[in-house]
């Protein structure tokens, strides 16, 4: 590559991060929840960017191809995670090693103001987590990070009823395990110790 | 008809649910573009470096099929060194057995039913 054509790319892919790199960490933020890992896979978002630059057919828009990358890497490092958690779960019960399982169930604690509000977003969060992947995907991508309909469509590789359906089945599971935490909650409150 | 308790639950969960906006993720490292491109960096120099030269590369099969022949003329020349030091100890066992008039049951314990 010459180096007019080199310094032309480096312009291009610095626009590029410039532009998307937001998005790009808030979408990953949202499925892994972890600071770091969220750094760590949007760089790697990035980095297939910058490899895969020439290869990008452009029949579909450049940033629908990035976000799809992001969703496809978070997603891949939560199955590697899980992967870990249950090999860990299986050497904690054959006495390998220590238990690392992490159990992510919002705290019965409810302090009033912030604490009140960072506590709601903890639990919905949880109960994000807790909806199948492709309903997790839709109901991240548009609830969180507000993305249409068309582009959710345009990222999983489907159409838009599709999406609607995985939306309206994804937004009654979160409220029936909502309504099962915060019942469970209220029995435990009420019953006589 | 419905109890206190299942408004509250019920207003606790749209409460939750409408906390979708409130929940901002923390700021991105400002760095992040600098970091992106040592990065980029360090793993085109690490590819760099892991390829090795023409030279290797060609010698490569060379050395693993002189691994292979080498691995065969050891085992040959095991086998067949165990069949001659066997074959010595039969003609050393037999020799003992014509000088000393050993029987058969004799011999046969000698060579522990070695060629019998």
């Amino acid at each position: 590559m010459s180096s007019n054509n080199r310094i032309k790319a480096e312009n291009e892919f610095r626009d590029i991060v410039s532009i998307h790199q937001e998005r790009v960490y808030s979408t990953c933020y949202r499925f892994l929840r972890s600071r770091e890992d969220a750094q760590d896979i949007s760089q790697e978002v990035f980095i297939q960017v910058y490899k895969s630059m020439d290869d990008f057919r452009g029949d579909a828009q450049l940033s629908t191809w990035i976000y799809r990358i992001a969703v496809t890497k978070s997603l891949d490092y939560l199955r590697r995670q899980n992967r870990k958690r249950r090999l860990g779960s299986v050497k904690a019960l054959l006495g390998i090693g220590s238990d690392e399982h992490e159990i992510d169930v919002p705290s019965d604690s409810t302090p009033e103001g912030d604490l009140m509000q960072a506590e709601q977003s903890r639990m919905l969060a949880w109960a994000v987590a807790k909806l199948p992947e492709n309903q997790r995907v839709a109901i991240t991508l548009n609830n969180y990070e507000d993305y249409s309909n068309q582009e959710v469509a345009d990222i999983m590789q489907t159409s838009v009823s599709a999406v609607e359906g995985l939306l309206h089945r994804g937004r009654k599971n979160l409220k029936r395990h909502l309504t099962e935490y915060f019942s469970t909650r209220v029995n435990y409150m009420n019953s006589p110790r | 008809m419905k109890k206190p308790s299942d408004h509250r639950i019920q207003d606790q969960v749209n409460k939750t649910l409408d906390s979708f906006n409130s929940d901002v993720p923390p700021t991105m490292d400002p760095w992040f573009y600098e970091r992106l491109t040592n990065r980029i960096k360090q793993e085109s120099s690490g590819a760099d470096s892991a390829q090795e030269p023409w030279f290797i590369q060609a010698l490569k099969p060379g050395m693993m099929a002189g691994l292979v022949v080498l691995n065969i003329l050891i085992m040959f020349w095991t086998f067949s060194s165990a069949e001659i030091v066997s074959s010595a100890r039969m003609t050393n066992i037999e020799n003992l057995s014509t000088q000393y008039g050993l029987n058969y049951s004799d011999t046969y314990l000698l060579s522990d039913g070695e060629n019998q």
